[in-house]
Formats: C-alpha cells, sequence, structure tokens
C-alpha cells in the first residue's frame, strides 16, 4: 500500500456498559493517505461504534488508535481539525437558514470573514444551494438539508473525511452529484472513509473495503479481489451476503 | 408507561408537591399563628395603653409575638429577618391617652372625653420587603385592635371618673334620674352615645347609692382615635418608600427569568436528538466554549428580559393607572449583581434540565412546574416568612428564594451589594454545580 498510514487501529476494543457483548472484538485497520475506504457492515456490526472512535466521541475499552501518527487519546484536539464528520442524521440547526447553518460550522472550524466566505460561495455553488440561502432549514427539502449536511462537514477541507451513509434518502440525482464531488475531493488527496448499506455504492466508490460484522473485522481487499476470491459472487452484494450470511439482525 | 420514569414522576409526584406546597402556602397567605410571620412588640409606654395592647394581642391567638426592649433592637430584628413588623409603643403613651379625658366646663367633677387629632402616635415598622397586601393583612387587624385598646383604656378611665362623680353628686343624680337625663350635661365625645346606651342598660333597675357601675365593655367603635405611622425600617435614613412595584417587579422578573429553562432545554435537547451536539463534539471546540457560548447568549435574553420588564413597571404601569411607577434609584453595583447571578443560576436550571430530559415534552412539563415549586418557596406570591417553618426550611434550598431575597434587597431595601453576598454566592454556587452536573452528564451521554 502507498502513502502515509491515516489511521492505524490496533487491536480496538469497545465494551458499552450494561452490555453483555463486545460491540468491537479486537479491530485492526489501517487507512492510507488518498485511499478512500468502505467500510461495510450489517446493522449492529461495529461501524458506528469505530467511526465514533475515529472521531473522539467515545473512548475505546482497549487498543490503540492513530490518526495522522499521533495518539488520539493524547492528541484529539489537534487531529479533529483535520477530520470531517459527515453524520447519517441532519445534524444541523433547524431554526437556523441555509447560510447561517454553513458558517456556523465554518466559523466552529475556525474559519472567518473572506476565507470563510470564499470556501462557502465555492461549496454553495457546487451543490446549487445559491436560491436557498436565506430559507430556514426547518422550511427546506430533505435533498438541500442533505447537501447543507455534507457542507458543513467538508467546509475547512478536511485531510480525513468520514462519511455515514450520506445518500441515506436522497435521489439519484443528487446522489450522482455527492458521488462526484467525492470523488473529486478524494483525488485531490482527501482520504475517506465510507459508511454505506448501498454495496453498489461502495463498488463504485471505493478503493477498497473492509467488512466488520459482529465487531471483527472479516474481509479487507478492493472491491474487485474480494469479488474474484469469493467463488460464485458477481457483485461485492452477494460477497457481502456470503460473509455475513443471511440472519436477520438488530 | 411504567417505565417512563421522568412521565410518571411528572403525573403523580409534581402534583403532591404543587398540592402540599400551594396548600400551605395558601393558609400562609392569611396571617395567623400557624404562619410564620412574627410581630415584634416594643412598649415604651409600660403603662396601661402599652401594657393593655401587649395583652390583647397576645390574647387573640393570631401571630407570634416577640417583645424586644427599643426601637433599634427592633429595627435590627427586622433587618436580620428575625421579624418582620414591630408595633412601638411610644414612651408617655398612656398619659397622651388620657389628655383625651376633660373636666367638663359645666360640672368639673365630670370628666369627658375630647377629640383629638393628635394622639399616642403608634408606629408599625416593618420590613420594606414584604408586599403590601401581606404588610396591610397584618396591620390592619392589629390597628384596629389597637383603637378597640385604646377605646377600652380610655373608657375605663372614664367609667371610673363618671363614677366618682356621681358618688358625689348620688343624691342628685338618684334624683334626677327618673326627671333628667344627666347624659345631656356631659359634652360630646367621640363613643358618648354608644356609652350612654351602655350606662342606660346598667342603670335600669338598680338603687346607684352607695355602688359603683360596672361598665360592661365590649366596644365595636370603628371610629380610630389614636394615630397610626407606618415605617419601613432601614439601616441607613434613606427617604425612598418602597411602593408596590418595588416588590412585584423584581419578584416577577426573576420568575419570569427561570422561565429561560423552556426555551434553554428545548435547544439543549434538539442539538442532542438531532446530532448537532455529537457534531460539536467531533469538532475542535471545548466543551467550555460551548458552554460559555450558551451562556453568554442566554444571559443578554435574560438581561433584555430583566431590562424589558423595568421598563414596563418604570414607564408603562403610570400610563395605565398604576399611581406610582418603579423606583430605580437603588444601588447599581447591587443591581448588577443580583442581576447576573440570577440570571446564571437560572441558566444553569435551564442547563441541567436540558441535559437530562430526553423530550421537550419532558423538559417543558418539568421545567415549567419545577418553576412553580420554586418559586412558591421562593416567596414571589406569599412571602417565605409567613410560610410554615417545615416549607420555609424547605425553601431555603429554592435559588428564586435566593434570588428574590436579593432583588428584594436592592429594590425594596435599598441595599448596597455589601448586603447580599450570601445570595450572589448561593446563586453562583448553583449555576456553577448545574453546569458542572451538565458537563458530566453530556460526557456520560
Amino acid at each position: 500500500m502507498e502513502g502515509k498510514p491515516v489511521i492505524e487501529v490496533k487491536d480496538l476494543v469497545k465494551k458499552y456498559k450494561g452490555s453483555g457483548e463486545e460491540a468491537l472484538r479486537g479491530i485492526d485497520l489501517s487507512v492510507r493517505e488518498g485511499e478512500f475506504l468502505g467500510l461495510l457492515g450489517p446493522n449492529s456490526a461495529g461501524k458506528t461504534t469505530f467511526t465514533s472512535i475515529v472521531c473522539g466521541l467515545i473512548d475505546p475499552t482497549s487498543g490503540s488508535v492513530k490518526i495522522f501518527d499521533r495518539d488520539i487519546a493524547l492528541s484529539l484536539k489537534d487531529v479533529k481539525k483535520r477530520i470531517g464528520l459527515v453524520p447519517q442524521e441532519i445534524a444541523l440547526y433547524s431554526g437556523l437558514t441555509v447560510k447561517e447553518n454553513i458558517y456556523f460550522y465554518g466559523h466552529l472550524m475556525g474559519y472567518h470573514g473572506e476565507v470563510l466566505k470564499k470556501r462557502a460561495d465555492s461549496l454553495i455553488e457546487i451543490f446549487n444551494l445559491g436560491e436557498h440561502l436565506s430559507k430556514l432549514l426547518l422550511h427546506c427539502s430533505g435533498g438541500i438539508k442533505r447537501r447543507v449536511n455534507l457542507i458543513s462537514g467538508i467546509i475547512h477541507d478536511p485531510e480525513l473525511l468520514i462519511l455515514d451513509e450520506p445518500t441515506l434518502g436522497v435521489d439519484i440525482q443528487l446522489r450522482e452529484m455527492i458521488f462526484g464531488h467525492l470523488a473529486g475531493l478524494n483525488r485531490k488527496g482527501t482520504t475517506v472513509i465510507y459508511t454505506t448499506h448501498y454495496m453498489k455504492e461502495a463498488e463504485q466508490l471505493c478503493s477498497r473495503v473492509n467488512i466488520i460484522d459482529h465487531g471483527v473485522l472479516i474481509a479487507n481487499g478492493t472491491p474487485a479481489s474480494l469479488i474474484a476470491s469469493n467463488t460464485g459472487c458477481e457483485d461485492l452484494g452477494q460477497v457481502f451476503l456470503k460473509m455475513t450470511g443471511r440472519d436477520l439482525r438488530d | 408507561m411504567v417505565r417512563d420514569w421522568p412521565g410518571l414522576a411528572i403525573l403523580f409526584i409534581m402534583p403532591a408537591v404543587l398540592l402540599v406546597i400551594i396548600t400551605f402556602t395558601q393558609e400562609s397567605a392569611i396571617p395567623s399563628k400557624r404562619s410564620g410571620m412574627k410581630i415584634a412588640l416594643v412598649d415604651a409606654d409600660s403603662s396601661d395603653f402599652g401594657r393593655n395592647i401587649i395583652r390583647d394581642l397576645n390574647n387573640t391567638g393570631y401571630f407570634n409575638f416577640i417583645t424586644l426592649g427599643s426601637v433599634t433592637e427592633a429595627r435590627e430584628a427586622i433587618l436580620g429577618g428575625k421579624c418582620q413588623i414591630a408595633v412601638i409603643i411610644p414612651d408617655s403613651s398612656t398619659e397622651k391617652l388620657y389628655t383625651l379625658l376633660k373636666d367638663s366646663p359645666e360640672d368639673p367633677s365630670i370628666t369627658t372625653i375630647t377629640p383629638s387629632d393628635d394622639l399616642a402616635g403608634i408606629v408599625f415598622l416593618y420590613d420594606p420587603a414584604i408586599q403590601k397586601i401581606f404588610k396591610d393583612a397584618v396591620i390592619m387587624p392589629v390597628n384596629s385592635l389597637i383603637q378597640l385598646t385604646a377605646v377600652k383604656v380610655l373608657m375605663t378611665r372614664y367609667t371610673e371618673d363618671v363614677n366618682r362623680s356621681m358618688k358625689q353628686h348620688s343624691s342628685d343624680f338618684s334624683a334626677s334620674l327618673n326627671e333628667k337625663d344627666i347624659f345631656s350635661s356631659i359634652p360630646e365625645f367621640p363613643y358618648k352615645t354608644e356609652v350612654i346606651k351602655r350606662f342606660r342598660k346598667e342603670l335600669k333597675n338598680r338603687t346607684l347609692e352607695g355602688s359603683e357601675i360596672q361598665l360592661p365593655f365590649s366596644p365595636s367603635f370603628s371610629q380610630a382615635i389614636v394615630e397610626i405611622e407606618e415605617e419601613p425600617a432601614r439601616k441607613d435614613n434613606l427617604e425612598f418608600r418602597p411602593n408596590l412595584l418595588q416588590n412585584n417587579i423584581p419578584a416577577f422578573t426573576l420568575f419570569a427569568m427561570f422561565f429561560i429553562v423552556i426555551p434553554l432545554a428545548g435547544s439543549i435537547i434538539n442539538e442532542k436528538n438531532h446530532g448537532t451536539y455529537n457534531r460539536m463534539r467531533t469538532l475542535p471546540v471545548s466543551y467550555i466554549a460551548v458552554v460559555a457560548a450558551k451562556v453568554t447568549l442566554f444571559l443578554a435574553v435574560c438581561i433584555l428580559q430583566f431590562v424589558f420588564l423595568m421598563f414596563i413597571g418604570k414607564y408603562i404601569m403610570p400610563l395605565i393607572g398604576e399611581q406610582s411607577s418603579l423606583d430605580l434609584r437603588v444601588n447599581i453595583a447591587a443591581l448588577l449583581a443580583a442581576l447576573i447571578s440570577s440570571s446564571l443560576a437560572a441558566i444553569g436550571f435551564g442547563m441541567v434540565v436540558g441535559a437530562f430530559a430526553n423530550t421537550h415534552g419532558q423538559a417543558a412539563t418539568f421545567g415549567s412546574v419545577m418553576v412553580v415549586i420554586l418559586a412558591l418557596l421562593g416567596g414571589i406570591f406569599v412571602p417565605v416568612h409567613m410560610l410554615p417553618d417545615v416549607i420555609k426550611k424547605i425553601s431555603t434550598v429554592s435559588p428564586l428564594r435566593w434570588g428574590t431575597d436579593a432583588f428584594l434587597g436592592v429594590f425594596a431595601r435599598y441595599q448596597g451589594i455589601e448586603g447580599m453576598w450570601p445570595e450572589v454566592c448561593l446563586l453562583t454556587g448553583f449555576f456553577i454545580v448545574c453546569i458542572l452536573l451538565t458537563v458530566r452528564m453530556f460526557k456520560k451521554h
């Protein structure tokens, strides 16, 4: 693999208080600079727990997490400046307008004045939000909210971008727009971790795929290599079903 | 539903608490021995009038009386919160009262009562922080009782004089009783008609010679004969007299301030439920910065709300018929200390409710009912000193009580900051505890 390591996780374990099972059971995982990693897994597999630890939202029970070669436990604040998170839910303020939401997150990332305006204007144009800027988010459609949600996670041009099902419930046009922009960011050097339940998306976008199930990393490779190594599978969806089974999850 | 503990608490525990507190509070709204209202008695007269006032007041069975030695002691007791009203019976009150008894010019041996506008001034010294309605509820019956006592003392002496006179004129008096109304020779005095009526009743079918008339006295006069003065107790000699607005505006401003719990807790719940809080935590922003931003914003809201309500008290109330306006000649440092510490306490309360509540419904219901409970305990509706002792003890942990005390110190007692440090420290301490709980809850979340 090429590029410097962006994320290095060793023997990562997470057990929630009051829970009988470990959510993560000794995960070893590495992400290199410029990679577009698809993090796949059924419900309750441990994907959200993993991304939450990487973003500093929760502490691991044991194991080590290094981001940009720095221990996350020791230099979280510095690391946070270089990470962008686009959560699955619309994590925005419904009482603010589209523009106010974008500027709010820009300010929190330390951008002000002309620099912020330039960055915001550029993303507003890319995502075609110009005519919706003064609308209260409360009154915006799901598609506009999704776009603002994405912009708020990338306004500071992060080196590592973590996306948790960013295309949930969006139409095909917007999906294509989002894919295009993410691919562009990745080409410019942004490392991306992308969690999704849409196998086609992962196959189309990701340079590498990790499949987690029951808190364990069960597959690691490019989509093509995973398909090739699983006899009888013609796409990533079939590989996924073969590896995780057809039983319903919580 | 049995798993919805907050919902069950709102449905069962909070109404029970409200029921108990409101019942006690309503009972306490009428001054009585059970209510905590204490009245100090200072008898500088130490003669008939003073002794009778104290005896009659104690015999009423209402109020809790304490006897003090001087006006200075009474003032200190009021300022120290040991009592709320003091009845000062000045030196020579009896003597002054008896000046109403004059010798009749027609017959020097008969004493008469002559009305006077300037008689035996009794002083009610009161805590300026008491709302007028509650002050009047105490002062009016005590005033009536003092008037009755004065009449009684006066009539007792008058009766003695009349008896003495009748003994001297017993022969003339007996002879003239059926022929001539001896009382017509007595000059006019305030209760002459009543006295004559009673004497007539007593004299009927009775041989006067050698016996004394006992006046069966149970007066029901309404005319005041003793002048009563009301004076706020203060350390300094400020001439300001608190009006109704000096009590009501600050108290209800504080009450309104604590309702910030609804928007503030609502915003926190939104952040928790919509993921903005978690997103914020992934940004290079510290907890302290997030909390400080919220506190600053809502502090500004509280201050604006305060200014708005002060404006109404100062300029709008007189326009809509209130006779007085809010007097803002207060100590500015004390005002700022009370305002900021109370606002912080209200904000802290809102934040902790927002941190613990899961839904808007929980926060709004719990928050608003708690504010009403804390306000009842805090003396917003009924002064704390009128509450029963048990409730009064509980009220010492209500931030609204600390806030009310601080604001009343500023607006009703015209205090400086030196007199309100305990309240300011308690309010600020409450804010700090709430913020620590909020941060702890967020970290846990």
